[in-house]
């Protein structure tokens, strides 16, 4: 038996990993920009901002990050991922620009065509990476997590299209559940938590020299996480509280490993995760007191500042790794492609408009300005991630 | 002893090493980083030795698998050595930023090389090799 994911050739080519990055870039300053015109003019459509947000920049990201991690981290590969993934992402980003379209005319043909891009685009995908993930045979709580994340997400878009295509007339029929609750459980906590702590239980440790999670957690957490979600319409409350007791353990357990970490230095990247930790203990309170929007934008802080300590992590590591295999001689490494001074700048916006969602909250600070920092905050990433691949492109040597 | 359990402890010990390096830099502290790093160097360098010496070669021979995960370990060991290299450029030259910059490149490349071999190539050699002479082999090249 020869292990799998431990061949060079099975890590995908950075392009692969590029183009769910910097369109989940765009979409996530785009996203933001929408939030603050709609709260400047004083008319809200939430559908049209959270999934530029939730499909347009988390999903996009966290795809992105799959394609490397599965064949890297889980041992899972994906055969000739170049044309998987940009057709993926083409499609996706098509998708959700109309699916944004089509929340805002409210028209059926748009909705149509907004769900079979979707659909089209996501379910492959996402149902190769599962069976992919399901064939290997040595698994670790991460890839174990990882299998339960896509599940989650697969049952979300199918639940999703349902509940748009009932509500919206295209399917005449009725539905016996509440099939938008499960929507949006399955795809916050089923998806995006879950897949946030599995990839947690493995590169907490490695960046920062911590002791590992908790065994319980990192086996139990993401199989209940589901297990709740999905029994939320018939459990209710138990299955809420036993949600927020889950991902506040997770919290919990990742921010005193944190603050056990070897690595002691002053990092931004640290500071983020932290944040988010914080962020998703607060989440946790506003979903038990049944504060719907405030648990949204709590939770949505709690992934966007995980997701931008990982990305720069990754990406510069990515850059250096490639052009270091390829036989550049002294490739740059991690602060000479992405300096620290510009991950601390955006660890001090990100931050600001975190803080910003409190203090607007408390009403001392009108809430168009904490969009207006996020926006400037995911494009500062933007400048900085996209100088990164620049400078890739630049030094790659052509075979 | 498995060689797991005493692989794994050398990664350990290696990964306080550099983080003490670490902060001696940035303290500015040459002369006592200059100390802590050569410690960490040589530490790590013996665990590649015992790698490459003695578990690479009978997992090869006993597994017959030879162009699978031993090459990617070599060749990813090769990677951590040039930027061994730069860091003690960087400590000679007292340049604290591009130590840092180097050092973090260093700590995932060894962070995701140490996790695949303990979590597939250790528990692989276990099985299919006899861990207590292999240790007892390995020890002969010196400890951390
Ligand atoms: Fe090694
Ligand atoms: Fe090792």
């Amino acid at each position: 038996m020869i292990p799998k994911g431990l061949s060079l050739l099975q890590a995908p080519p950075f392009s692969v990993v590029a183009v769910f990055f910097v369109s989940g870039l765009a979409f996530g300053f785009l996203g933001f920009s929408l939030i603050a015109y709609y709260l400047i003019v004083g008319s809200f459509n939430l559908p049209v901002a959270v999934h530029a947000l939730t499909l347009g920049f988390a999903a996009s990201i966290m795809l992105g990050a799959l394609f490397q991690m599965l064949p890297v981290v889980a041992g899972a590969v994906i055969e000739n991922p170049r044309p998987k993934a940009y057709t993926t992402s083409a499609l996706l980003s098509l998708g959700v620009l109309s699916l944004m379209l089509a929340f805002h005319l409210g028209d059926r043909n748009i909705y149509l065509i907004a769900l079979c891009l979707l659909l089209i685009a996501l379910l492959p995908i996402s149902v190769l990476m599962l069976y992919k993930l399901l064939k290997i045979k040595s698994y670790t709580p991460t890839s174990q997590g990882m299998r339960f994340a896509l599940f989650s997400f697969i049952l979300a878009i199918g639940a999703g299209a349902l509940h748009l295509s009932v509500s919206r007339g295209l399917l005449p029929m009725n539905l016996p559940i509440n099939l938008f609750e499960l929507h949006v459980g399955l795809m916050l906590f089923g998806w995006v938590g879950v897949l946030i702590a599995s990839v947690a239980f493995q590169v907490v440790e490695m960046f920062f020299i911590t002791p590992p999670y908790p065994k319980y957690l990192s086996k139990y957490l993401p199989p209940s996480a589901v297990v709740f979600t999905l029994l939320l319409p018939l459990l209710g409350d138990v299955s809420k509280v036993a949600l927020a007791l889950l991902f506040t353990l997770f919290a919990i357990a990742t921010l005193r490993n944190l603050l056990r970490r070897r690595r002691k230095l002053p990092d931004p990247i640290v500071y983020l995760w932290i944040e988010g930790m914080l962020f998703l203990l607060l989440s946790a309170a506003a979903y038990l007191v049944n504060h719907f929007l405030a648990f949204l934008v709590l939770y949505g802080v709690f992934a966007l500042s995980v997701i931008t300590a990982m990305l720069y992590r990754i990406v510069p590591f990515l850059v250096w790794f490639h052009l270091s295999n390829q036989g550049v001689v002294g490739a740059p490494t991690m602060y000479e492609i992405v300096p620290v001074k510009n991950i601390w700048l955006n660890f001090y916006l990100h931050t600001a408009a975190s803080v910003g969602v409190l203090l607007s909250v408390l009403e001392l600070l009108p809430a168009f300005a904490v969009p207006l920092i996020y926006a400037a905050s995911t494009a500062l990433m933007g400048f900085n991630l996209g100088r990164a691949m620049l400078l890739y492109r630049r030094l790659y040597i052509r075979v | 002893m498995h060689i797991a359990q005493y692989l794994t402890e050398e990664h350990r010990k290696c990964d306080e090493e550099f983080a003490k390096v670490e902060e001696a830099v940035a303290a500015q502290e040459w002369d006592k980083a200059k100390e802590l790093f050569e410690k960490f160097r040589d530490d790590t360098l013996l665990h590649f030795r015992k790698e490459e010496e003695v578990l690479f070669p009978t997992f090869e021979e006993t597994t017959g698998i030879t162009m699978g995960p031993t090459q990617v370990m070599r060749h990813e060991h090769a990677q951590a050595k040039e930027l061994l290299s730069r860091l003690e450029e960087a400590l000679n030259a007292k340049d604290k930023n591009t130590f840092m910059s180097v050092g973090e490149s260093l700590m995932i490349l060894i962070q995701q090389h140490n996790m695949k071999e303990e979590q597939i190539l250790y528990p692989m050699s276990d099985q299919h090799l006899d861990s207590e002479s292999m240790v007892e082999e390995m020890s002969k090249l010196g400890e951390i």
